[in-house]
């Protein structure tokens, strides 16, 4: 498939068009997501329009944008006018968004083409797109195994040829974890770098939008257009976007790698082994291996899993059958909002709001939630004095590769655990960089993790980069 | 995590520290009444419309 790169540049040249290029990725989502329940709602009409006038704009000389003619598939917790918006949840099947994301905006603006929403665990909670409301995501590449959650969708997108690019959200791991198990790029951005704005809350000082990509310089040419301030997110930041493409091929000659025991122990053999070889590919390439132990690491699933149920709580109050989505009549109001949330909520969106209403209540505010707050205080010092020491932070993205169906919805600890290595990253609120480096068992793609300091993520594109090569993929 | 001693932390709210962000005290546009209205489950006059908020008299 034709990366998002050649597309730009063949439609501005003339050499290809928005509306071919769409019809491509049409065929393809025609030919496959019955069988792998990629997309929940695919908008032909609007994508034609939106490739039709990048089309008018090359005809008439125009610059057509960075992303001139690249389809786009988008995570089903962004809100797109007038495309129904789920959050694969019953409680807002039918909902059509009355404004768009800042991030669906940019994209336009740029010539890319939205081709549609993709499949999530509902409102993003979950690591297996097993706990959509609308039947999981297969994963292209095996499909008795998962693509990973929460956005398996949007990587299930992009493995299967759909669209060379997409976006998904990560609160703990929902962009990196999935692109580790479909094989491709995936980025979780600084905090406040891409604006928030549209995009359904599930734990607001964790959440970032970022890309997804078969390739380094597709991943970092999309952040590039979707990142930078935006009034209508208040932790937005407010600095202008960062030029990104421009340092894919910096290379790493000179950078100081640590490589943390934390984010490798207790993962699967085939995962270890290809960390270390992509330590001596780093290596080769100019950098120093520095051996580190960042035990505060250890603490970050406990931390995480009280403030993100906690903020969900109260995000997802909003969800009451008066507003918008679903009601469930009750002779009055309140037996109206629980019989509505009762119909309207899958299980895992149950536990994570009644295990968050707990550690918020009076009582238990200062034992939980409190505490949890101050871990997360540890573990961004911890990242500081880790960041004296070495330029960039190399690990596992996920313990195992794509595990099968079933394997762990039995039990929530184990799947909370496949986010094990990605969650610190989302509590210090620095960004980092899932990229494929080597197999595993059964032949499926193991991915490594890059973590940088706060707006490091050229230095993270060029270490990624580094890796790509090193793997194979000039 | 109860067995660590986190007395001298403060609690993070914000990975990158920053303060209150408030925007100049002007009218700007808003989103359409009608279009809104238009996407609850129950409406009457122009507003929400929900079961009875008290119960029976006693």
């Amino acid at each position: 498939m034709k990366s998002a790169a050649e597309i730009a540049r063949d439609v501005q040249s003339g050499a290809s068009s928005a509306a071919s290029e769409l019809k491509t990725a049409l065929t393809q989502i025609h030919a496959r997501n019955e069988e792998l329940n990629v997309f929940l709602y695919v908008d032909e009409e609007g994508a034609m329009r939106s490739a039709a006038a990048v089309d008018e704009r090359v005809g008439r000389g125009e610059d057509a944008g960075p992303l001139a003619g690249v389809p786009v598939a988008l995570k089903d917790n962004l809100c797109e006018v007038g495309i129904p918006t789920t959050c694969a949840s019953k409680i807002l099947k039918g909902w059509r968004p009355p404004y768009s994301a800042t991030v669906i905006d940019r994209l336009l603006a740029a010539g890319a083409v939205p081709v549609g929403k993709t499949n999530l665990d509902e409102f993003a909670m979950g690591s297996s797109t097993e706990n959509s409301a609308f039947g999981p995501t297969l994963n292209p590449l095996d499909t008795s195994r998962v693509p990973g959650g929460s956005s398996g969708g949007s990587a299930a997108a992009v493995a299967a040829d759909m669209t060379p690019v997409s976006l998904g959200s990560d609160t703990g791991g929902s962009i990196r974890q999935p692109a580790a198990f479909c094989g491709l790029v995936g980025m979780k951005p600084s905090y406040g770098l891409v604006s928030r704005y549209g995009l359904i809350a599930f734990a607001s000082s964790l959440d970032q939008i970022g890309p997804f990509a078969a390739n380094v310089m597709d991943a970092a040419l999309v952040l590039e257009v979707i990142a930078g301030h935006d009034p209508l997110d208040s932790t937005s930041l407010a600095e202008p976007a960062p030029s990104l493409a421009s340092h894919v091929n910096d290379g790493v000659a000179g950078k100081r790698i640590g490589l943390v025991r934390e984010l490798i122990d207790g993962a699967d053999e085939d995962v270890v082994t290809s960390v270390e070889r992509a330590a001596e590919a780093m290596k080769e390439a100019g950098a120093t291996i520095v051996e580190l132990s960042v035990p505060e690491f250890r603490l970050g699933l406990s931390a995480y899993y009280l403030i993100a149920p906690a903020e969900a709580s109260s995000n997802l109050a909003r969800f009451d059958g008066v507003r918008y989505g679903l009601r469930v009549d009750g002779d009055d109001v309140t037996a109206m909002m629980e019989a509505t949330r009762t119909a309207g909520f899958g299980d895992e969106v149950k536990r994570r709001i009644m295990l968050g209403t707990y550690a918020l209540s009076a009582g238990y505010f200062d034992a939980y939630y409190g505490q949890a707050l101050k871990v997360r205080t540890l573990t961004i010092d911890a990242f500081d004095r880790a960041y004296q020491q070495v330029d960039l932070i190399l690990g596992a993205t996920t313990p195992s590769v794509a595990f099968t169906f079933g394997s762990k919805t039995s039990d929530p600890m184990a799947m909370y655990l496949s986010d094990v290595f990605t969650i610190p990253s989302n509590l210090s609120g620095e960004p980092a960089i899932s990229v494929p480096f080597g197999t595993g068992e059964g032949g499926l793609p193991v991915g490594v993790q890059l973590l940088g300091p706060g707006r490091s993520e050229g230095l993270l594109f060029a270490g990624a980069r580094v890796l790509e090569i090193a793997d194979g993929r000039p | 995590m109860n067995a660590l001693d986190l007395a001298d932390l403060v609690a993070t709210a914000h990975p990158f520290g920053i303060v209150n962000v408030v925007r100049e005290d002007a009218i700007r546009p808003s989103l359409d009444h009608d279009v809104v209205i238009a996407m609850a489950p129950d409406a009457q006059d122009g507003r929400f419309a929900v079961p009875r908020i008290l119960g029976e008299a006693p």
